[in-house]
């Protein structure tokens, strides 16, 4: 798991090295999300991308059936544990919010 | 050639809320830029307090049938202690994570017990048993309408949203001026505040939409107008004079529940679909209202209806329908459920997630709207509301989990086997195919002086049986 990793390298007096690694975890975050998200796009979505901060539902990417797969998704790739936090639609509005989600829910 | 200009020219008109030239200009008008977020909210908030207190002496007045000092004395009060029960609620979601762990896991339960405590009280109580009796029985009666508003506000509080807003950030959704029924149009603050125009040029293109929606009323109005004088021949149609007593004559779907389907099938079946289109024409003119007055002050939120009668799915008719009601059976209902149970079985979570919400939420939501009868203690009254719904509600839910689930599988499939086959009677045929399934649970959802079964005979004559 990701977190795992982060945690097994996170040694003393080595700031630069935790720092890149948090940053290169965080791509890698994102893409992997980028291509879940690619795999339960709305299949008539024009295939040019979108960006981090647009609305996933309203940019037409997905429809909101498709939050249910991001909420399992979530669960089982990060160990988010929805049934403690509740779901809150806003945290799945964006990939920003996304991310944001997976980096508060790895501190806690 | 001229189809094309007519298009373009059609698109112009109908889209004259995307026009750049006119958004601009309008956005250097002074009162638009003068209306900013700050102004525009603490006129809402003024307006929340009229609101309130006309809501809630309309409220008791219409109970009570009486304009006597005592019965505004109550109003008063009742006012009063809503005023307070909301402040303190406003409080809780403010204060949330102090809160004893009880009531964090589990705040929605807690308030809705606390209605049911104060509807025990009432109950429990001889009738008109003073003035205490009275004031609790229209705190009761105002409940329904602020419930759900009110569940928004904990939601915020809960989601840790609510900290540092405040009371004026939540009054205006809670009474707005723009009404509505028990369900929020706009949901509450989470939604309301990320929606809303920053700047002169966003809010002058959210006005425009708004006028737009405003517009569409006065269309659909019109329209529904032109089915009552042409199709059904309701003398109450100001448009009936135009048709010099020509008319259908086809009957609405409480008559022919009334009547005990005493007519040629055809003629039922054509109503089952033309009650569908009223309905939606209904639904769109009051939604329309609602969030044209919103999208005025300057919030950009979705439409409550948009275009149900192009869905080519159930769920997706479901969406477009009532959207607010949707989302609050999601917010309260679905959602909590999906989180909690049956995480490790997919199929199932869905399923129990889609009748929790579709039909357990949908019914209690309709309980609740039943405020007199519920707050009288009318069973019978209650059964005769209600009991069709039941099967109108088990019917809905079984319908959405069907096409959830199809429409997961559909997702799961590479390529060119998601894609619903996109020719024109492929399309015209799942269209029909929701439009049916709409009419025809309709059929438990209109209230009439029948017993189940004998809906339920008249329900298979549908089918010739």
């Amino acid at each position: 798991m990701a977190r795992g990793r982060i945690q097994s390298v996170a040694r003393p007096n080595s700031g630069n090295l935790i720092i890149q690694i948090l940053i290169m975890d965080a791509e890698q975050k994102k893409q992997d999300l980028i291509d879940f998200l690619q795999t339960i796009q709305r299949p008539d979505y024009p295939n040019h991308g979108i960006d981090e901060e647009s609305s996933l539902v309203e940019s037409g990417l997905i429809d909101s059936l498709a939050l249910l797969q991001i909420v399992t998704y979530l669960e089982q790739t990060c160990r988010i544990d929805f049934a403690e936090r509740g779901i809150d639609p806003g945290d799945l509005r964006s990939i920003r919010s996304i991310l944001d989600l997976i980096a508060r829910e790895s501190q806690t | 050639m001229i189809p094309s200009v007519l298009a373009s020219a059609y698109r112009q008109i109908a889209q004259f809320h995307e026009n750049e030239r006119l958004i601009a200009w309008l956005s250097a008008q002074r009162w638009v830029v003068g209306f900013t977020p700050e102004r525009r909210q603490f006129v809402l908030f003024v307006g929340a307090i009229v609101a309130g207190l006309v809501g809630t002496f309309y409220r008791y007045d219409a109970r009570r049938g009486t304009r006597v000092v005592a019965a505004w004395l109550v109003a008063g009060s009742v006012f009063i202690i809503l005023l307070a029960i909301v402040y303190s609620l406003y409080l809780v979601a403010v204060h949330f994570k102090r809160l004893p762990l009880i009531i964090r896991g589990r705040p929605q339960i807690c308030f809705h017990l606390l209605f049911w405590l104060l509807l025990l009280a009432i109950w429990s109580a001889p009738e008109n048993s003073g003035l205490w009796w009275l004031m609790l029985s229209g705190v009761a009666l105002s409940l329904p309408y602020l419930i759900w508003r009110c569940g928004y506000m904990l939601l915020s509080g809960q989601r840790g949203k609510a900290a540092g807003t405040g009371f004026r950030d939540h009054l205006f959704y809670i009474w707005p001026v723009w009404d509505g029924t028990n369900t929020p149009p706009g949901k509450g603050h989470d939604h309301l505040s990320r929606s809303v125009a920053q700047t002169p040029e966003a809010y002058a293109r959210t006005f425009l939409g708004g006028i737009k929606l405003l517009l569409l009323v006065a269309l659909w109005t019109f329209v529904m107008q032109l089915m009552a004088g042409l199709i059904y021949g309701d003398p109450k149609s100001p448009l009936k004079p135009l048709f010099q007593g020509h008319s259908l004559g086809l009957p609405r779907l409480k008559q022919i529940l009334a009547s005990g389907a005493a007519l040629p099938l055809p003629v039922i079946w054509f109503s089952l679909y033309l009650e569908l289109i009223w309905e939606t024409l209904y639904i769109a003119a009051k939604g329309h209202v609602w969030i044209g007055v919103l999208r005025l002050y300057g919030f950009n939120v979705f439409r409550n209806t948009y275009k149900p009668l192009l869905a080519e799915t159930v769920v997706e008719f479901w969406n477009r329908y009532y959207y607010y009601f949707k989302e609050l059976m999601m917010e309260f209902f679905f959602l909590p459920t999906y989180a909690r149970y049956f995480r490790s079985h997919a199929r199932l979570r869905i399923i129990v997630a889609v009748f929790a919400a579709a039909f357990v939420g949908n019914m209690y939501y309709h309980l609740l709207q039943a405020k007199e009868p519920l707050v009288a203690a009318d069973w019978h009254k209650l059964w005769s509301l209600l009991g069709a719904r039941l099967v109108y509600c088990f019917l809905l839910a079984g319908g959405i989990a069907i096409s959830m689930l199809r429409q997961q599988n559909r997702r799961g499939k590479p390529g060119t086997a998601a894609v619903l086959r996109s020719g024109g009677v492929h399309r015209l045929g799942r269209i029909a195919c929701v439009w049916t399934f709409f009419a025809v649970i309709n059929f438990w959802n209109v209230i009439a002086n029948l017993t189940l079964s004998e809906r339920a005979r008249l329900f298979l004559t549908l089918f010739g049986l």
